[in-house]
């Protein structure tokens, strides 16, 4: 991390001095050419610092993830752009950290889809831009927390999956494992696969958010929030022992939930999110004692609302408000709720009237072919007609 | 790393995150994880990583359930065994530890236990002062009854599963006094204390196995070779955890999800049978550890089940008796032979539709049962015309050592033809116990639907042989 921002200010000067000699040899017929070539740059600096790893989970990228052989992958991931130097480090690792990381996006992305399809922003994404999710993710919202809480999640889970499968030779408590030294990547004594997915998790989803700035900070705790969600959704599997297969004694363990609930679990803290507000760090002078004692403050977060409680490691927190998602907004990379299929019945946020924004909706008609008299047949299937409906769909204005 | 860690700031400025996590839950090395999913697919994982997130957990819940019930006994075995104490009082202690080991498995559903005791024994009383020779069949219609009713109306279908087995072992010791006291092997009725005793005898109350009175009432009689003793309970107490980790771990991590569907139903019954296997021997462990011996030639031997017999078996027949042989003996003194006279085929089927009533009015169970009972009827049957046509040892069971057969057992070609009958057993094996699988019904038992699923999933294919069999038994 402190590589990242060595390497971001590396980038930056030579940013600069490169504008500096465009600027030189253009002279003054290039001064159009000048400004122009620092425009490019920095466009392309804009371009890494929002394309970031979630771009493993768009499907032409996810594809070609699980056509890596043993031998391309460690140059593949260094080919990445949109991966910052320590997470180019551990894609290099083992084979399948990149289709597991890509896998873990995709899940990630899918399970946001899932969960917000009801609602005016429908994380919907761009596939062929480099900024995933669009513009709209530059205001650090309270959807831009959920989308950081999932994927992180996402990454997690599919790392203590993959783990279990054996797909990642590096993780569970294998002897010859410890003796091998990895880099960037500590043993603490033998870890279980959940840790392993955890730590694997923080190590690459967190290695591009700066501590110091207000957006990491948001960012870090809306990560670790996602990896926690995990943790307090295992259920317990349990399996029957008795005489003549009854259930009489039942032998316990805990596994992992499915991964919807996971969304669901981070929707549910989605909407108790908390806003804050940032302060940074300095020196601060106490005055209450009689000796003056001087702290060291560090950058924090802090709650708008002093009276309400603090959050927890496992609440999203969320630093502006959101945006008017009605209507279309070409800035801030808005879509709007033109044409969103709306439910004429229901008096939730996906009913006609508030995901429509009051601007009415229109109602068409579509024929469906469904199964229908489904019956038990002896012996021994179930045969079902095909019926074919009128539906209609209201889609908003 | 990030550290977004908050340490306290100014005074009066605590700006420190508390974690909080569900109560029983630690973020330390108490997280214990299956990784795999029944629908998912099984990993091939290491056996260091299957020790550590199957076998660990498994086994460490398991003990947690094992040694309170031991425990029980031992308490029992330490109070009555060792000094000298008055009859009654060993009967109480019986009945309290008992009722102590029942509520630990059972919670306060041991109350219909308890009830049906009491119902039967009240049967008994009202059958013994008319006639002496109904005895057996009207306490046999109460229990049964009592069953049915306990299973349709009173009880729900998850805390039914889980005390049936209990209830049936009960009605089975409440029958079989019935019946002894029809053949005059007990002269009186037992007084209230000695049969309560016998009918909730912790050695036997929570598992089994089926114990005659007789047996009980000898418990205090032999104390002699404790050392062979302790070495048989050791021997079954290793030989469960042995099963039970078999059953819930390694079946599912031999033969994982992606092989074909003979495999899978292999898999399925395997993981069936060994968890049987554990119970078998967990009740062995707690007769032993109450002090019950029922053997007449060893010392200190309670032979619940076989395994070796079931897995490798001569044939279906084999596979019957030795499953369960307590159970066995009960059902072969106290059904058949009294059903006997009114014909084999009718016996046959009288004897598992009895065993199926006992096990409550479950599809699947009975289903298993009636086709077991057809399958060894039809196997007993071929494999005996056959034996007397080719004048060779190839019957159900082992031929005696005076046979009047050409072809004795030892002959190759009599081996070979053992062996095919063997693996035709096997396959039926497979196809009978797939059913009761690790889903979500394993808990409140199977229904119909479920079972013809499984079975439609095989095309019915074991069930089409019988026939064939049986038709082909028919024509020659």
């Amino acid at each position: 991390m402190e590589s990242l921002s060595i390497s971001n200010r590396a980038w930056s000067v030579r940013s600069v001095r490169s504008a500096k000699m465009a600027k030189k040899s253009a002279g003054n017929a290039g001064g159009v050419r000048s400004s122009f070539a620092l425009l490019i740059m920095l466009i392309v600096h804009v371009q890494v610092t929002t394309a970031s790893w979630w771009l493993l989970g768009t499907p032409s990228v996810y594809q070609s993830t699980l056509e890596l052989t043993p031998t391309s992958y460690k140059d593949h991931c260094k080919r990445l752009y949109y991966l910052v130097e320590k997470q180019r480090e551990l894609c290099g690792l083992s084979q399948n950290v990149l289709s597991t990381i890509s896998l873990g996006a995709k899940m990630g992305i899918s399970e946001c889809q899932s969960q917000f399809r009801s609602q005016r922003w429908n994380c919907s994404t761009f596939d062929e831009s480099t900024s995933v999710f669009g513009g709209v993710l530059s205001i650090r919202s309270r959807e831009r927390a959920y989308v950081y809480a999932i994927s992180a999640a996402g990454a997690a889970y599919a790392v203590t999956r993959a783990c279990s499968r054996g797909e990642i030779t590096e993780c569970g408590c294998d002897g010859k494992i410890r003796q091998k030294p990895s880099k960037g990547f500590e043993w603490g004594g033998c870890s279980e696969d959940i840790t392993f997915g955890e730590r694997f998790s923080k190590e690459f989803v967190d290695a591009r958010e700066d501590n110091q700035q207000a957006e990491g900070l948001m960012n870090l705790h809306n990560n670790e929030a996602g990896r926690r969600a995990i943790r307090s959704r295992m259920e317990l599997v349990c399996k029957c022992h008795g005489v003549s297969g009854s259930c009489s004694m039942k032998v316990c363990w805990r596994k992992m939930a499915a991964f919807s609930e996971i969304g669901a679990a981070l929707m549910e803290r989605f909407e108790g999110a908390f806003q804050m507000t940032y302060r940074g760090g300095g020196v601060a002078i106490s005055s209450s004692t009689s000796s003056r004692v001087a702290k060291k403050l560090k950058n924090k977060l802090l709650v708008v609302d002093k009276n309400m409680k603090k959050p927890t490691k496992k609440d999203l927190v969320y630093l502006d408000d959101s945006p008017d998602y009605c209507e279309r907004n070409q800035t801030l990379g808005v879509l709007g709720t033109k044409s969103r299929i709306c439910n004429k019945t229901s008096k939730a946020i996906d009913g006609c009237s508030l995901l429509c924004c009051g601007r009415g909706y229109q109602t068409r008609w579509i024929d469906l072919e469904e199964k229908c008299n489904c019956r038990f047949v002896w012996c021994c299937h179930v045969q079902c007609d095909i019926c074919r409906q009128r539906k209609e769909l209201h889609l908003c204005n | 790393m990030a550290d977004y860690d908050y340490d306290v700031g100014l005074e009066g400025e605590e700006d420190f995150y508390p974690d909080f996590y569900p109560d029983n839950y630690a973020l330390s090395d108490d997280d214990k994880l299956s990784p795999w999913n029944e629908q998912e697919g099984l990993p091939p994982m290491s056996l260091y990583q299957l020790y550590y997130s199957c076998i660990y957990p498994t086994i460490s819940d398991g003990l947690n359930h094992i040694l309170k019930a031991v425990a029980w006994c031992v308490v029992y075995r330490i109070t009555t065994q060792t000094v000298k104490i008055p009859q009654q009082f060993g009967h109480i202690v019986s009945i309290a530890c008992g009722s102590m080991v029942m509520y630990h498995f059972f919670g306060h559903h041991l109350f219909y236990m308890l009830a049906q005791g009491v119902i039967a024994y009240l049967s008994l009383v009202a059958s013994a002062n008319r006639s002496k020779k109904v005895n057996g069949w009207m306490c046999m219609l109460v229990c049964i009854s009592f069953l049915l009713t306990c299973e349709l109306f009173i009880v729900d279908a998850v805390h039914w599963h889980m005390i049936r087995a209990a209830q049936m072992l009960v009605a089975m010791r409440a029958i079989s006094i019935g019946f002894q006291l029809d053949e005059n092997v007990l002269p009186n009725l037992p007084k209230p204390l000695p049969y309560f005793g016998y009918l909730y005898n912790v050695g036997t109350v929570s598992f089994g196995p089926w114990i005659p009175y007789k047996d009980y009432l000898n418990v205090e009689a032999h104390n002699r070779c404790l050392g062979r003793c302790v070495v048989n309970i050791l021997k079954t107490f290793v030989l469960s955890l042995l099963f039970l980790t078999v059953s819930a771990c390694f079946t599912l991590w031999l033969i994982p999800s992606g092989s074909s569907k003979w495999f899978l139903a292999y898999r399925d019954a395997m993981s069936f049978r060994t968890s049987h296997y554990f119970v078998s021997y967990l009740s062995e462990l707690t007769a032993l550890a109450a002090g019950i011996d029922t053997s007449q030639t060893s010392l200190w031997t309670v032979t619940v089940t076989r395994p070796w017999h079931v897995e490798l078996p001569r044939s279906l027949v084999e596979v019957v008796i030795h499953w369960n042989i307590p159970m066995h003996t009960w059902l072969k003194t106290y059904v058949f032979r009294v059903a006997r006279p009114y014909g084999t085929f009718v016996a046959i089927l009288g004897t598992y539709g009895l065993s199926a009533l006992l096990h409550g009015l479950n599809f699947q169970l009975a289903a298993v049962l009636l086709s077991l009972g057809f399958y060894t009827y039809t196997e007993h049957a071929i494999r005996q015309k056959l034996a007397s046509v080719f004048s060779a040892c190839i019957q159900a069971r082992k031929c005696g050592s005076n046979c009047k057969h050409q072809w004795k057992e030892s002959h190759w070609a009599v081996k070979i033809c053992n062996f095919c009958f063997s693996l035709l057993a096997v396959f039926h094996l497979a196809y009978l116990g797939l059913m009761f699988d690790s889903s979500k019904l394993q808990e409140e038992g199977y229904s119909w639907l479920h079972a013809i699923k499984k079975w439609k999933w095989l095309n019915f294919s074991s069930h089409w042989i019988i026939v064939s069999t049986f038709a082909f038994n028919y024509l020659i």
